[in-house]
């Protein structure tokens, strides 16, 4: 446990605490100060990351680029979330052909690998945070909708739901009352595993140059900035690179910490989630 | 297993069918098409004369039962590039991502098997532990920078080998570890968790009382067992592996499919995009249908579920 919350504190501290400290500003170009090392004085400047190619402060960059990623995978995660359980629970309620037709569509999403049913939407509907949020969380809610489902086919059957549908309970209501409370902890559970994966995803496609667009910073864009300047300075990819390993590794460290707690079933539903049925 | 064949068979169509309809209309209702195979200086008339052209101004499930008709034929259109076949430049590009999915396939799967194998047979915990960790962290690591840090280490650094392009095996060696490794630390817990599964049954257990080797315990019976999970799951994520492949590709200047659709999304090259999410997508179903008709031949619970 003290790893995950090392590793994540670390992140934090970059992306939280570091904006409030007089640091550079992350858009600001200084050609003549490009491509410092980490901890190199050059005249009166000093970078302790060192810079880009623009001559723009790497730290700042990190900072504000943790910022983007993160508030991308968090919202998404949530769409993605809201999506899942709403669609979860009403396979798993009514079943019959509302099920089926859901859980089609889940499997039909799942034969088109992830990263390039992203690429062709982005490629028709062009690349902007607002979008790429959507988008992502749009395309990630199987794994919910699957557990939710489950969890839902089993919940309808006992007394206190059953007793409220014989009550006149009408089966929204059930569902937002009963079921929902009920879904929700082990929702949580699988949206601390799909973070880290939505966080890889986010970088993947920025740094393909699908995703964040310049000059906002990102993570994976700037590991794709850097890609060029790996011989003469390679930190300009190490550090980002850096960056996202902490967090995914925090991240994933926290889930598995969860789902150990958690119940069997779920442990099976996110270990399968990549596959379909 | 006939039922069984044929129900999946029928599966694997229509979801390519169903592939085909998401990526028609995902394509249609996303704009206009015409206006944006057009150069930005086109006029009115220009892009009306192309709408009537492509059969644009046709009811919408006029042109979705042609586009269905053209691509049963094979025919997806023309690059807006260089006015060839779509599909054509997509299956050109098709053997440099095979050569490189396959290799990784090969690989991935020896590497797990191997350094498994080496976890289960050694006396040493701190070597499982710190093997299941490195696993771990490789799980954390995004694979574009993966390959980043091997480009950085064996072509920057030490200048061992090749960081882009295709050619010999020396070009292959980055890229396929790159792609090998991503799913490494997946199939390596999951060896791990199916070994020490099969440690504690009985057959293990009366193999010891006849006194036999733990070497030979574990190769001659627990390996047999443990591997069809490792198998199967490798095979489901060998369509995680071609979507790897994108970026992956990206990474190493790999001339294959992937890098084509990414190239052709910078470029605006619709067509090229549809038919290279198609093919990779009917690559991905047919692996899937083959993963289970072997797994349903081997394992007859799976035929009757």
């Amino acid at each position: 446990m003290w790893v995950a919350s090392f590793l994540l504190s670390a992140v934090m501290l970059l992306i939280v605490v570091m904006p409030l400290l007089p640091i550079y500003d992350p858009y600001g170009q200084d050609l003549s100060y490009g491509l410092m090392a980490p901890f190199e004085h050059d005249g009166d400047k000093f970078s302790i990351l060192g810079t880009d190619f623009l001559g723009r402060d790497l730290l700042s960059r990190l900072a504000l680029a943790g910022r983007v990623s993160l508030i991308i995978a968090v919202s998404a995660v949530f769409i993605s979330l809201v999506i899942g359980v709403a669609l979860g629970l009403v396979a798993g309620f009514f079943r019959g052909i509302a099920e089926n037709l859901i859980m089609g569509f889940a499997d039909l999403q799942l034969s088109i690998p992830r990263v390039l049913l992203l690429i062709a939407v982005t490629a028709v509907v062009g690349s902007s945070v607002l979008n790429l949020t959507i988008l992502l969380g749009v395309t990630s809610w199987v794994s919910y909708g699957r557990v939710a489902r489950a969890m839902a086919m089993s919940l309808r059957e006992r007394e206190f739901v059953l007793s409220a549908v014989t009550q006149g309970a009408s089966p929204l209501w059930n569902m937002w009352k009963h079921l929902l409370p009920n879904v929700l902890p082990q929702m949580l559970i699988v949206g601390s595993f799909e973070l880290g994966q939505v966080i890889t995803l986010e970088a993947s496609l920025s740094y393909l140059g699908l995703g964040v667009q310049p000059p906002l910073p990102s993570w994976g864009l700037m590991i794709s900035e850097g890609q060029q300047y790996l011989a003469i300075n390679p930190w300009m990819s190490i550090f980002p690179g850096l960056c996202i390993f902490m967090l995914v590794a925090g991240v994933q460290f926290l889930s598995q910490r969860f789902t150990k707690e958690g119940d069997q079933d779920l442990k099976m539903a996110t270990r399968w989630s990549k596959k379909p049925a | 297993m006939l039922w069984f064949v044929t129900r999946r068979v029928l599966q694997s169509v229509l979801t390519v069918f169903g592939v085909v309809t998401a990526v028609f209309f995902l394509v249609r209702l996303s704009g206009d098409p015409a206006a944006l195979l057009m150069p930005v200086e086109a006029t009115t008339e220009d892009i009306a004369r192309l709408r009537t052209e492509l059969g644009l101004d046709q009811p919408l499930l006029v042109q979705y039962l042609k586009f269905l008709a053209n691509a049963a034929h094979g025919d997806l259109g023309q690059s807006l590039r260089n006015r060839t076949s779509a599909l054509g430049l997509v299956i050109e590009r098709l053997p440099a991502t095979l050569e490189l999915a396959l290799t990784a396939f090969v690989l991935g799967i020896a590497l797990a098997f191997a350094i498994g194998l080496l976890m289960r047979l050694s006396s040493s915990q701190k070597l499982r532990t710190t093997l299941l960790w490195a696993a771990f962290i490789r799980q954390a690591i995004p694979v574009f920078w993966f390959g980043l840090l091997l480009i950085l280490l064996f072509s920057v650094t030490l200048r061992w080998l090749p960081s882009l392009g295709r050619g010999g095996i020396a070009n292959l060696i980055l890229p396929a570890t790159t792609l090998a490794t991503y799913e490494l630390g997946l199939y390596l817990r999951l060896f791990n968790a199916a070994m020490a599964e099969e440690e504690g049954q009985d057959y293990v257990r009366t193999a010891y009382a006849k006194g036999q080797s733990r070497t030979k315990i574990v190769l001659r019976h627990m390996l047999p067992n443990a591997l069809l999970p490792l198998i199967t799951i490798a095979g489901i994520n060998l369509g995680v592996l071609l979507g790897g492949t994108v970026v992956t590709e990206t990474v190493f200047s790999w001339p294959g499919a992937g890098r084509l659709i990414v190239q052709s999304v910078s470029q605006r090259d619709y067509p090229v995009i549809v038919a290279g999410v198609l093919v990779i997508s009917v690559i991905f179903v047919f692996v899937n249908l083959m993963v289970d008709l072997i797994y349903g031949l081997l394992d007859p619970r799976v035929r009757l579920s």
